[in-house]
């Protein structure tokens, strides 16, 4: 399993701009399902892709691929990213993936108005993890079983929340 | 199902343990979802402690009940 505090620590570190997104977007914001990576996805600036391969490189990133479980060895730089667009990668510290667009949100600016920024690592410096309604429109137009099977828990955890912050206090 | 509602106010618990028709939570319910373990990740854990849990396993045995397993010993 993937090293989360690790890499969000790094993200942050290296003030990589990125929305968390995925299984481990699903776990943090209370879901039930597990995870084993970390999904992002991150602004294709230069200056970004710059900050993303220092905080990514320490780990020696190497492409996962089916069949191949120690993955196959790249040049991951900044011109290897902004060659291409999504890498799924198994690193020193577990598996992550780095992604320009969302299936049905977009590309880094359009999941930035999904995102939350909550806690998760430090009280002071903040973590962008996509919402609920941005994960319930990214499952749906992903339509896959694995992402269909989360979408009920996800719908009503949308539900229980909306009715906790508008409920009145006290029995 | 049973819910740890620490700190839910009054209206979530009663909707919780009750989901009307035509709700979310009841279509989740209907659906196969044990929202127990999703209940207590939402309203008693903090992201961080969420993210923990995450790294360590979600699966907790004294929380799993099974029919034939009433409750498990600690």
């Amino acid at each position: 399993m993937t090293d989360f505090r690790r890499v969000l620590q790094s993200l942050m570190d290296n003030s990589v701009d990125h929305v968390v997104i995925g299984g481990l977007a699903v776990g943090l914001q209370g879901s039930a399902y597990r995870t084993e990576d970390v999904d992002i996805v991150y602004a294709r600036d230069r200056p970004n892709v710059e900050r993303l391969v220092a905080a990514i490189k320490p780990f020696k990133p190497r492409l996962r691929v089916r069949g191949e479980p120690e993955g196959i060895p790249f040049i991951f730089d900044v011109q290897s990213v902004l060659s291409g667009a999504n890498f799924t990668m198994t690193t020193e510290i577990g598996d992550i993936d780095i992604l320009a667009t969302v299936t049905g949100l977009g590309d880094y600016d359009a999941v930035l108005k999904y995102a939350e920024h909550i806690a998760v690592i430090s009280e002071s410096k903040l973590t962008p993890v996509l919402s609920l309604e941005g994960l319930i429109i990214s499952k749906r137009a992903a339509n896959r079983a694995k992402d269909l099977v989360v979408i009920p828990e996800l719908e009503s955890m949308r539900e229980l929340r909306l009715m906790e912050q508008t409920a009145p206090d006290g029995d | 199902m049973v819910y740890c509602t620490i700190g839910m106010k009054d209206a979530t618990r009663k909707f919780l343990h009750d989901p009307p028709p035509g709700s979310k939570t009841r279509a989740a319910i209907e659906f196969g979802t044990d929202l127990s373990m999703t209940v207590r990740n939402m309203f008693v854990l903090s992201p961080a402690e969420r993210l923990d849990r995450l790294q360590h396993g979600q699966i907790d045995l004294r929380s799993i009940r099974r029919p034939a397993q009433p409750e498990l010993k600690r």
